[in-house]
C-alpha cells in the first residue's frame, strides 16, 4: 500500500491543537468506535497492526497491553512517556504542540483497552509550553465529555493528568519515570517485577511513548490491516523521524518504515548543508552506535536493517554529521551529556560515565595516551550490561562505535597531529 | 529445599533465599556492598553479579531468589572481571586514605581489594572532591569522599527507624549522602548506620581514633541497657572495653541496637569499686569477708536466721540469682530472699527499647525469687531485719526517701556492688563485684529469650563475680557449692528447675541466638 501519513496529518493545519479543528479533521471518531468494542478486541487490533513502541526499544504495543493481568483487584494505570530526552529526538514535542488531541484520543482508547481509569502524561521538565498546550486540550476534552465520567455515554470513566518532570534524562526510563511520578527521586527500579504487574503505585501499568499512543486512534479508525500494509515485514506502518545536524532542512518528517536512509537525508532533510559530504549518521538518538557514510547510504530505515549494522533505530532521532566534524569533539560532547545525566545509582554507570568523559576530554585536549584509549574500551565493557537500566549502555555503545570507526582521529589527537578533517 | 548447580557442584539450599544467602550456605561467598539481610534489596553496588544459565546477561545475586534447577556460576573469568571492574570504579574517586581511616581493618573496600582487586591504577584523571568531616548527628560523622553510595544508611533510616533523615542528593558522580536540610541524624538508633557502612564513610564520634580495630579482641555478650537484652559483641583491649556492636539475633534485636545501649559500655567502668570497704576504710576481700561472716553468725545467734535478708537484683545473671537463692535457703536458712530492683524505667519504643532497664527480671521470675518491692518493704517496716545483704542492687542509690529511712533503721547493711559510692562507704561492708562482661552467665530478656554472656576479660582489681563471693560466704559457713565453673552451676540449676529450661542441657549448649522460654509459665511471678 502506498504511504499514507498517520501522525502528521494535522501538523500543518492551522489551529489543529484546538478541539473543534481536530474534530473537523476527523478527530474523536476512533474513540466512538473503540468504546463500542470489547477491550480484548481492541488489544487484538493493535497486535494485528504490528505497532511497536516508538520510545526507542520498539516493543510490540499490543503484546505489552496483553501483559496487564485481567484478574488483578488493583487499579490499572496508563502512563504516557512524554519525557522525550534522548538528544536528537523531538517528535513527541511536535505532537504535543500541534496535535495534542490525537494523544488524548489515543489515551482514552488505550486506557479503555487495558481497563485503566486514570492516565498520566509525564512531560519532561523543559517542555513547559507543550505541557500548557496539552493541559488546554485536556480541558477542552473534559468540557466536551471525552474525559471524565461516563465518556460519550459508554459508562467508561477516565481521568487524565499531566505531570511535569524536573529535568532528568533518566526519567525517560520507564521505571525511573514511575518513581518520579510517585514523587520520589527519579531512579530506575530493579526488574523484575515489571510495570505490567508492579508499576505506578505498585499497580498494573502500561507505559507507552507519546507517538505510540497517538498512533492508536488511526489504527482503530482505519483498521489494523491498513496500518500493517505499510512498512516492512517486521516494522509496520509509519514513524516520525527527527532529523538534525548538518542538513538543509532539519525537522520532523513522517516516513514509511523501510525507505532508504540516503533518500530520506537527500529528499526529506534536503541534503547535507553547504554542499558538504556526509561523514556519519547517528540513526536514532544519541545513544545509538554511529553509522559511517557508507553504511548510512546503503541502509534502509528499517529497525532490523539498522540493527544488522550494529546500531539501532531507537527513538527516531537522526543526527546527520558532515565531513567537517571532529569525532573526538562529538564524543566528548556526548559523554558530557551522559556523565551529567547518570542517576548515580549503580556503581559502573555513576563512576564510569564520568571517567569516560574525563578520558575523552584529555584525549581531545591532546593530553591522552594510547593506554587510556584502550582503557576506554575496557571500561565500557565493565559498564555495559552491568547496571539496572540501559543508561550505561547508552554511553558505552556510541563510545565503542566512534572509536571503532574513527580510531585514527583519536590516535591523531593523542599524537597531537593536526586534524585533517 | 532447592537443588542448584553452583560452580558445577550440585548443592541443596533452603527455599526462599536469595543467591547470596544460598551460596553462603553452600560455602561460596558472593561479595557484596549494598545488600544487607536486614534491609530492603537495592541492587546498586553491582558487586554480586554472577552468571545464571539462561538469563539475559549477568544478574545480581541479591535480587535473585533461588529456584530449583538453577545453574549459577560465580567463579568464571567474566564474573572475576566484573568484580574487578566494580572494585576499580569504587576506588576511582575514593581517597584511599586507609592509614588515617578508622574503618581500616574492618573495611569491605580493603578486604575485597585484596581478594578481587585489580592491583594497578590506570586512572589519570583527578578525583571528584566532596565534603569531609560532615557532622551528621550526635553520634555519626560522614566523609563523603570515602562513601560508595550503597545507600544502606539511607535505607536503614527509611525502613527500620522510619525517620528518613538521610538522602542521596544530586546525581551521577556528584551523588552524596547528606541529612535533609535542617535535619540531623539524631534518631535513637543512629549508631547502627556506622555498623552498616561497609566502608569508612560513616564513623562513630565515640569510637573513632580510639583504637585500631586489629588490636581489639571481641566477646559475645548482651546489652544491659534495658530488658530487651540486645545481643552484642563487646570489643576490648587489655581489660578496657571500647565499643558495643549489635550481634544478629532474630529472636531479640535482629541486627540492631539503640544508641543508649551502644554507649552503655561506658558505664562498665564508671565509678567502679575495685577494693573491699569495711567501715568506710578500704581493705582486702578476705578481711571484709571475715567481718561479714562474723556478722552473719552473730545475727543468727542473737536473732535467728530470719533476721537476715538476702536481696539480689534483676541486674544479676541467672546463675548469680540461683546461687543467691541457694545461699539463702540452704546455708543462711532465711526465707527472706528478694530480687526487688528499683532501677527507674525510661521511655521505651516500638522497635527495641523497653521501659524496664533491668536485663534479667525474667530470671528472677523463672527462679521463683520474689521481686516485689512491697515484700521487701514489709520486712524492713516490721523491723525484723538485722542484717541486709544486697547483691548488685543499688537500693540505697535508687530508692526514694522512704526507702532511705527504712534502710537507715537496719543495723547492718552489706553490699556486693560494682559501684564506689558514698553509700558503699557508709554501710557495714562493701565487696567489689565484676560487671557482666567480666564473667560468664545468662540473662532472660523481656520476651523470655535466655541468652548467654561470654566473658571478655578478667575482673579488674579485687573485684570478682558476685557468684564467687556468694560461694565464699557459703564456704565460710560450712557449705561448699563446688561451682568451679559456670557449667557446674548449670548442672545444679537444671536439677533444681527441671521444667523451666526445656531444650537446654548445659551452659555451653545454649545456642548462639539463645532459647525462647515459655513466659506464660511464670506469669504473675
Amino acid at each position: 500500500m502506498a504511504f499514507t501519513p498517520v501522525l502528521s496529518i494535522r501538523f500543518d493545519v492551522p489551529g489543529a491543537s484546538r478541539l473543534e479543528v481536530y474534530e473537523a479533521h476527523g478527530g474523536y471518531q476512533a474513540v466512538r468506535k473503540a468504546l463500542g468494542m470489547e477491550p480484548a478486541a481492541l488489544i487484538e487490533e493493535v497486535k494485528q497492526s504490528g505497532l511497536r513502541g516508538r520510545g526507542g526499544a520498539g516493543f510490540p504495543t499490543g503484546l505489552k497491553w496483553s501483559f496487564i493481568p485481567k484478574d488483578s483487584p488493583k487499579p490499572k494505570y496508563l502512563v504516557v512517556n512524554a519525557d522525550e530526552s534522548e538528544p536528537g529526538t523531538f517528535k513527541d514535542r511536535k505532537i504535543m504542540e500541534r496535535d495534542p488531541h490525537a494523544l488524548i484520543e489515543g489515551c482514552i482508547i488505550s486506557a479503555f483497552a487495558i481497563g485503566a481509569h486514570k492516565a498520566y502524561i509525564y512531560i519532561r521538565g523543559e517542555f513547559n509550553q507543550q505541557r500548557l498546550n496539552v493541559d488546554d486540550a485536556i480541558r477542552e476534552a473534559y468540557a466536551r465529555g471525552y474525559l471524565g465520567k461516563n465518556i460519550l455515554g459508554s459508562g467508561f470513566d477516565l481521568d487524565l493528568y499531566t505531570h511535569r518532570g524536573a529535568g532528568a534524562y533518566i526519567c525517560g526510563e520507564e521505571t525511573g519515570l514511575l518513581e518520579s511520578l510517585e514523587g520520589k527521586k527519579g531512579q530506575p527500579r530493579l526488574k523484575p517485577p515489571f510495570p505490567a504487574t508492579h508499576g505506578l503505585f505498585q499497580c498494573p501499568t502500561v507505559v507507552n511513548n507519546v507517538e505510540t499512543i497517538a498512533t492508536v486512534p488511526w489504527i482503530v479508525q482505519h483498521g489494523a490491516a491498513a496500518y500493517a500494509a505499510m512498512g516492512t515485514e517486521k516494522a509496520k506502518g509509519t514513524r516520525l523521524m527527527c532529523v538534525s545536524g548538518h542538513v538543509n532542512k532539519p525537522g520532523v518528517y513522517e516516513i514509511e518504515m523501510g525507505i532508504p536512509m540516503k533518500q530520506f537525508i537527500e529528499e526529506h532533510a534536503g541534503g547535507i548543508r553547504m554542499g558538504r559530504k556526509l561523514k556519519a549518521v547517528i540513526p536514532g538518538g544519541s545513544s545509538c552506535p554511529i553509522l559511517t557514510a557508507d553504511q548510512a547510504e546503503s541502509v534502509t530505515m528499517d529497525p532490523e536493517a539498522i540493527a544488522a549494522l550494529g546500531s539501532m533505530a531507537g527513538s527516531g532521532g537522526m543526527i546527520v554529521i558532515d565531513d567537517q566534524t571532529d569525532m573526538v569533539d562529538l564524543l566528548e560532547d556526548l559523554l558530557h551529556f551522559y556523565q551529567h545525566e547518570s542517576c548515580g545509582q549503580c556503581t559502573p554507570c555513576r563512576e564510569g560515565t564520568d571517567w569516560l568523559y574525563k578520558i575523552i576530554q584529555r584525549i581531545n585536549a591532546g593530553k591522552g595516551t594510547t593506554e587510556e584509549l584502550d582503557a576506554v574500551l575496557d571500561i565500557a565493557d565493565n559498564m555495559e550490561g552491568k547496571t539496572i537500566c540501559a543508561l550505561a549502555a547508552a554511553a558505552t555503545m556510541p563510545t565503542r562505535s566512534y572509536i571503532k570507526a574513527y580510531r585514527h582521529e583519536f590516535e591523531a589527537k593523542i599524537k597531537r597531529e593536526r586534524m585533517t578533517v | 529445599m532447592a537443588t542448584i548447580t553452583l560452580n558445577g557442584q550440585q548443592v541443596e539450599v533452603p527455599d526462599g533465599l536469595n543467591l547470596i544467602q544460598a551460596a553462603e550456605t553452600a560455602g561460596v561467598t558472593i561479595p557484596h556492598y549494598c545488600y544487607h539481610p536486614g534491609l530492603p534489596v537495592d541492587g546498586n553496588c553491582r558487586m554480586c553479579l554472577v552468571e545464571i544459565e539462561g538469563a539475559r546477561g549477568p544478574q545480581i545475586s541479591c535480587n535473585t531468589p533461588v529456584k530449583d534447577g538453577m545453574v549459577v556460576k560465580t567463579d568464571t573469568p567474566a564474573v572475576e572481571k566484573m568484580r574487578k571492574g566494580v572494585q576499580e570504579f569504587l576506588l576511582l574517586n575514593h581517597p584511599i586514605d586507609c592509614p588515617i581511616c578508622d574503618q581500616a581493618g574492618e573495611c569491605r573496600l580493603q578486604d575485597y581489594y585484596m581478594e578481587y582487586g585489580q592491583y594497578q591504577n590506570r586512572s589519570m584523571v583527578p578525583k571528584v572532591e566532596k565534603d569531609k568531616v560532615v557532622d551528621l548527628g550526635p553520634l555519626v560523622v560522614l566523609d563523603q569522599e570515602r562513601c560508595i553510595l550503597c545507600s544502606r544508611c539511607v535505607r536503614f533510616c527509611e525502613s527500620v527507624t522510619k525517620t528518613g533523615e538521610l538522602v542521596i542528593s544530586n546525581r551521577g558522580d556528584r551523588s552524596r549522602i547528606q541529612a535533609f536540610p535542617g535535619k540531623q541524624l539524631d534518631n535513637a538508633y543512629s549508631g547502627n548506620v556506622v555498623d552498616l557502612c561497609p566502608v569508612g564513610a560513616l564513623t562513630s564520634k565515640d569510637f573513632r581514633f580510639k583504637q585500631r580495630v586489629w588490636f581489639l579482641e571481641t566477646a559475645k555478650s548482651v546489652c544491659t541497657g534495658c530488658s530487651n537484652g540486645c545481643a552484642i559483641t563487646v570489643d576490648f583491649r587489655e581489660g578496657q572495653p571500647y565499643r558495643y556492636k549489635p550481634r544478629h539475633n532474630p529472636q531479640v534485636n535482629d541486627y540492631w541496637m539503640c544508641d543508649a545501649g551502644r554507649l552503655s559500655y561506658k558505664q562498665l567502668n564508671e565509678n567502679r569499686l575495685y577494693t573491699a570497704i569495711l567501715g568506710g576504710e578500704d581493705t582486702t576481700i578476705g578481711k571484709a569477708l571475715d567481718a561479714l561472716v562474723a556478722r552473719i553468725r552473730n545475727v543468727v545467734a542473737s536473732h535467728g536466721p530470719e533476721a537476715i535478708a538476702l536481696v539480689g537484683s534483676a541486674h544479676s545473671t541467672l546463675e548469680t540469682q540461683f546461687v543467691l537463692r541457694r545461699l539463702a535457703q540452704e546455708v543462711l536458712k532465711t526465707s527472706k530472699v528478694s530480687g526487688a530492683t528499683l532501677t527507674p524505667d525510661w521511655e521505651g519504643d516500638d522497635l527495641l527499647k523497653k521501659a524496664d532497664r533491668t536485663p534479667n527480671r525474667n530470671g528472677l521470675r523463672f527462679l521463683g525469687i520474689d521481686h516485689d518491692p512491697a515484700t521487701l518493704r514489709s520486712w524492713l517496716e516490721a523491723g525484723q531485719v538485722q542484717l541486709l545483704i544486697l547483691v548488685d542492687n543499688e537500693l540505697g542509690l535508687e530508692g526514694d526517701d522512704t526507702w532511705q529511712a527504712l534502710l537507715a533503721q537496719v543495723p547492718a547493711v552489706a553490699l556486693l556492688t560494682r559501684t564506689r559510692s558514698g553509700w558503699a562507704e557508709q554501710v557495714a561492708c562493701a565487696l567489689p563485684i565484676a560487671n557482666h562482661v567480666e564473667q560468664f552467665g545468662s540473662f532472660v530478656q523481656a520476651k523470655g529469650v535466655l541468652q548467654k554472656l561470654g566473658k571478655a576479660y578478667d575482673p579488674e582489681g579485687d573485684s570478682a563475680p558476685a557468684l564467687d563471693i556468694l560461694q565464699a560466704i557459703a564456704r565460710a559457713l560450712g557449705t561448699d557449692f563446688g561451682y568451679d565453673d559456670i557449667e557446674a552451676v548449670w548442672t545444679d540449676l537444671l536439677k533444681a528447675y527441671p521444667e523451666s529450661f526445656p531444650g537446654i542441657d548445659s551452659f555451653y549448649g545454649i545456642p548462639e541466638h539463645g532459647v525462647a522460654l515459655e513466659l506464660a509459665a511464670v506469669a504473675g511471678k
